[in-house]
């Protein structure tokens, strides 16, 4: 700990001095209060261990400018030393601030007894400053977080809306083939809204830790070609690779998965998007990339982060909880897998999903989206 | 070593308790600085007892003349302050009877009696006794370090 001796007789600061140096302590010496308070604005004290009586300023003032200050000099353990020793003088000491109250004559055991004490409450202060930090990340991050979940709501929200209204409009007189255009695009957004409630309960979930695997094999290129189906886009998808590959994995799981890294690609990336699957060594590798700007270096490392999303390029045009990739490596995880990502070899994103392969009797058709588990 | 002067029998009487009185003829008798007490406090701390000792003989002298000086004005306040500030590393070095002496100075001018200068001039003529063995502490520490130097 760094203490700071404060004390306008010089027998006293060396005694302090020395026994402070002595049980392993940094100690720093003040003549009175005021050089205490310039060396406190100057550097990050741990305990201050002050006299009373001093000239200009006194113990008393120190403590409560200690105190009135902390958003300034953090916490500091406060321990007064004085020759007051009457009751009614410690207890004026205290409520002035101090933590612990040593009568002067100095007891070289009692003021190490203070000092264990006060080391065990600044390593508690800077622990609880720790969590307190951290505690005010996630809040942001949820506010945040809950703001960007109303808009990316409202947007295929405001779609059905608005097509369900001209279909009920014109329901005389739109044609057939206009109808069922207009049913087609509400139900398209309804998907991407039922996506984004499935990702908002999986981390629900997934923070809650009662979600759980239902791994069977499932055949690779087909769970894909499903969801492309569920989420039309105008974007070219190519799946190449081995079309009959299966994989061991919680079939919701690895439709979720595909989903979002989709997604991802369509919303951030360029055509044309290409789905590589491939085996080796009981593992199946399914590679998905584009042609976009790809991820800008310096956020690689926050990439699969909860609620994490680059502050530059395209990301800061879109919309976008921050939260998909986050879904996508801990699902991955759950089901022993992996995700990584790479920059393409031309430009773009490349990332690659690693899953087990199945044993040859684990095969199970791929269950249908109506029969997706109740949460 | 300056010998101690005696107050004048009964001077303070009318302010005495038994502990001052205690302190009074016991200093004829005992040291003026426990030297066990301060080799103690060297091997707590750690630090040079020359330094230790010059840095409580400057202050000291400072502050009983400050003392004096304000015993004389009549001023209570400064008094206190300073017998307040002197008092504790009295004790630290082992002077006892000089901080028995001060803590008799502090409580007549809480008091605000008529006594206090002979109580401030008793305090100071042990404080020469206390000096004096600090003197000859220190030339004593000086002697070793240059037999030791002699002997290597």
């Amino acid at each position: 700990m760094k203490v700071l001796a404060v004390d306008d007789d010089a027998v006293m600061r060396l005694a302090m001095q020395g026994i402070v140096t002595r049980l392993g302590h940094t100690c720093l010496l003040a003549n009175d209060g005021r050089e205490a308070w310039q060396t406190l604005q100057a550097q990050k004290v741990d305990v201050v261990i002050t006299d009373w009586t001093m000239p200009d300023m006194d113990g008393i003032e120190l403590c409560h400018q200690i105190r009135a200050n902390s958003s300034e000099v953090g916490y500091v353990y406060v321990l007064m030393a004085s020759a007051h020793d009457q009751a009614d003088e410690i207890r004026d000491g205290m409520l002035a601030g101090a933590d612990g109250y040593l009568t002067k004559p100095l007891c070289v055991a009692q003021l190490e007894r203070n000092l264990i004490a006060a080391e065990r409450v600044t390593a508690l202060h800077a622990r609880l400053g720790v969590a307190h930090q951290a505690l005010a990340d996630v809040n942001r991050q949820q506010a945040d977080m809950i703001a960007m979940l109303g808009h990316d709501a409202r947007q295929p929200l405001t779609a059905i809306i608005g097509y369900s209204d001209a279909n009920l409009d014109g329901w005389e007189t739109v044609p057939d083939p206009v109808r069922r255009s207009l049913v087609v695009k509400v139900a398209n957004a309804a998907r991407r809204l039922d996506q984004l409630i499935e990702d908002v309960l999986t981390m629900a979930n997934l923070d809650s830790g009662v979600i759980t695997v239902r791994a069977q094999a499932v055949p690779v290129a087909a769970a894909i070609q499903e969801v492309i189906s569920c989420d039309p886009t105008t974007f070219q998808i190519t799946i190449t690779g081995d079309q009959e590959i299966q994989v061991l994995v919680d079939p919701w799981h690895l439709r979720q998965i595909i989903a979002n890294l989709l997604g991802n690609a369509v919303k951030y990336g360029r055509e044309p998007i290409v789905v590589l699957i491939g085996e080796a060594e009981a593992r199946v590798r399914i590679g998905i990339s584009d042609q976009g700007e790809g991820v800008p270096a310096e956020f690689v490392p926050d990439l699969f982060k909860r609620f994490s999303r680059a502050d530059t390029g395209i990301a800061t045009l879109k919309s976008g909880t921050g939260f998909g990739l986050y879904i996508v490596q801990q699902l991955a995880e759950i089901n022993d897998g992996k995700i990584s990502y790479a920059p393409g070899d031309k430009g773009g994103s490349c990332f690659t999903l690693e899953l087990p392969s199945p044993g040859a009797d684990l095969v199970h058709p791929l269950p249908a989206l109506a029969d997706r588990p109740a949460r | 070593v300056i010998p101690f002067k005696e107050p004048q029998a009964g001077a303070i009487a009318d302010d005495s308790n038994p502990r001052r009185l205690e302190a009074e003829v016991e200093s004829e008798f005992q040291p003026a600085v426990d030297l066990s007490v301060l080799a103690r406090l060297i091997a707590d701390i750690g630090a040079p007892e020359q330094s230790l000792i010059d840095a409580y003989l400057v202050q000291a002298e400072r502050w009983i003349a400050d003392l004096g000086i304000a015993a004389q004005e009549g001023d209570v306040d400064s008094v206190r302050r300073t017998v307040h500030s002197l008092g504790p590393s009295c004790v630290l070095i082992g002077a006892q009877n000089l901080a028995d002496l001060l803590t008799e100075v502090e409580r007549l001018a809480r008091l605000g009696t008529n006594n206090l200068g002979l109580a401030v001039s008793t305090a100071t003529a042990e404080y020469h006794r206390v000096a004096v063995t600090l003197q000859i502490r220190k030339e004593s520490l000086a002697q070793e370090v240059s037999t030791a130097m002699r002997v290597s």
